[in-house]
């Protein structure tokens, strides 16, 4: 079936054409729209929990930074589908590769800081500095600075792909060890299993705790830049 | 949609107002093919995949054990001949596909309650407000029932007060009456005092006060306008009687047109 560990981050293409934009827009069919007020249950559910996650990320933004509160919660809820979309077998994560992430991170931070930069230039750049530096030390911060800042879009990226592929690819191990202990000794395999299930929930948890964080980052940047 | 809209509405490329009108509300069925209505619970399934019809089916020939072995001998020849390996991935299935059913067998219900819950709370505000608006206009209803109430009791009030001021009149009345018996019979007295003293004293002081008597009968019979009569004595009949009797002879039979 799989030949080694990393066919499952193959990019799936059928008969040459690409699967993966299917993949990708699969997670939309999983929230629907509701014109009713009474909905049913599964839509209610859905409302709820958008309310409670939008109200509690935008509250800290002012009106300029309110008007990006589509984007951030399209972003979330995207994020936390495939993540857990991911965790079912044979199935293909899109957030697994570097490409999407950093097509994801890189027009949402340059938009951030372009939109600070264009609004409060004055404001934007003092950034760079932190408060109360002695003197001497000035250059030299203001260096690190600029590099911390351009590393964030980077950064964004690569702690989405590298969690959600370390994460499966332990869980394949762990498997994989597993299957391998089955023949050997028995009940360590049992305490393999044990520990596999364990990282599944610590999987699923990883799964909505990296969409959140993301989106988490975006929006402080937004807010540093409103 | 809009199309009994005249003129300016019709020069859009979108008229205004399509939009809006292809979303209408409870007029008429929700989709526009004729599909029957969903029913309130779904088929019922066993292991969440198979529906009880294929197990009655098979229920005439092969009893209840029936689909069981038929499932069981499927999964072992998928297994014997690999068409199904186990990989890695089968135990990561195990455990995953495992925690998602623990966790639904075990808070499935309470979270389809947390959402019925949520929707009754959404209905109950609106149904709050709407009896609260009910109650307010039930509340006015019910003051301006008993206002009306109220108005019917007032001609009580209205008789109490033409009663009050009827008696006030009648006392005023009353009170001038007395004070012009009162002025007449001083005159009168006077007149008699003057007889007396005539009578005493002599005729030629009584010829000298006779034009002012005469003068007093005519301030007696200005009041006939009111019906009062006020009959005063004649010369002659005032020259007969004595001092002492005059009082007792003066009759005044007084009448009042308001009791008549």
């Amino acid at each position: 079936m799989n030949e080694n560990l990393f066919t499952s981050f193959i990019t799936p293409v059928i008969l040459g054409l690409p699967l993966v934009t299917l993949i990708v827009l699969f997670p939309s069919l999983l929230f629907p729209t509701s014109n009713r007020l009474v909905s049913n249950r599964f839509v209610t559910l859905q409302q709820w929990m958008l309310q409670l996650v939008s109200k509690q990320m935008m509250s800290i933004h002012n009106s300029k930074g309110q008007t990006w509160t589509l984007m951030l919660m399209s972003l979330i809820l995207f994020i936390g589908s495939t993540n857990l979309l991911g965790l079912l077998p044979h199935s293909f994560t899109p957030t697994t590769q570097l490409s999407m992430n950093l097509g994801m991170a890189i027009p949402l931070w340059a938009g951030a800081v372009i939109t600070g930069l264009r609004n409060k230039t004055k404001a934007s750049l003092a950034h760079f500095l932190p408060q109360g530096t002695p003197t001497p030390l000035i250059p030299m911060l203001v260096i690190i600075e600029t590099i911390s800042l351009f590393i964030q879009p980077m950064a964004l990226a690569v702690r989405l792909t590298a969690n959600i592929t370390a994460g499966h690819l332990l869980i394949h191990l762990i498997g994989g060890a597993t299957l391998a202990l089955m023949s050997i000794s028995t009940t360590t395999a049992l305490i393999t299993f044990t520990i596999l299930i364990l990282l599944t929930i610590l999987e699923f948890a990883v799964a909505m705790i990296q969409a959140y964080v993301f989106t988490l980052l975006v929006s402080l940047y937004l807010h540093d830049n409103t | 949609a809009a199309a009994a809209a005249p003129s300016l509405k019709n020069a859009a490329l979108l008229r205004p107002g399509v939009l809006q009108a292809t979303r209408i509300f409870h007029t008429g069925q929700p989709n526009l093919a004729p599909v029957p209505p969903l029913p309130e619970h779904g088929g019922k399934v066993r292991f969440g995949l198979l529906p009880e019809e294929f197990f009655q089916f098979l229920y005439p020939k092969t009893g209840v054990t029936g689909p069981y072995v038929l499932g069981t001998g499927l999964i072992l020849r998928l297994l014997s001949k690999e068409i199904y390996a186990i990989t890695p991935e089968t135990f990561s299935v195990i455990s995953t596909i495992g925690f998602l059913v623990y966790i639904v067998k075990k808070h499935g219900a309470s979270v389809g309650e947390f959402a019925d819950k949520l929707n009754e709370q959404k209905i109950a505000q609106l149904e709050e407000v709407k009896q609260a608006s009910i109650k307010q206009i039930q509340d006015a209803i019910d003051m301006e029932k008993s206002q009306q109430a109220l108005v019917q009791k007032r001609h009580y009030l209205f008789d109490v007060q033409r009663n009050n001021i009827a008696m006030a009149l009648e006392v005023t009345y009353r009170e001038q009456l007395h004070r012009v018996y009162r002025e007449v019979k001083n005159r009168l007295d006077y007149h008699i005092s003057v007889q007396n003293y005539d009578a005493s004293e002599g005729t030629r002081a009584h010829d000298k006060l006779g034009g002012e008597a005469c003068g007093a009968e005519h301030l007696c019979t200005a009041g006939e306008g009111n019906s009062r009569q006020v009959h005063c004595r004649s010369k002659a009949a005032r020259k007969e009687g004595s001092s002492s009797a005059s009082y007792v002879n003066t009759s005044i039979p007084i009448k009042t047109a308001r009791n008549s």
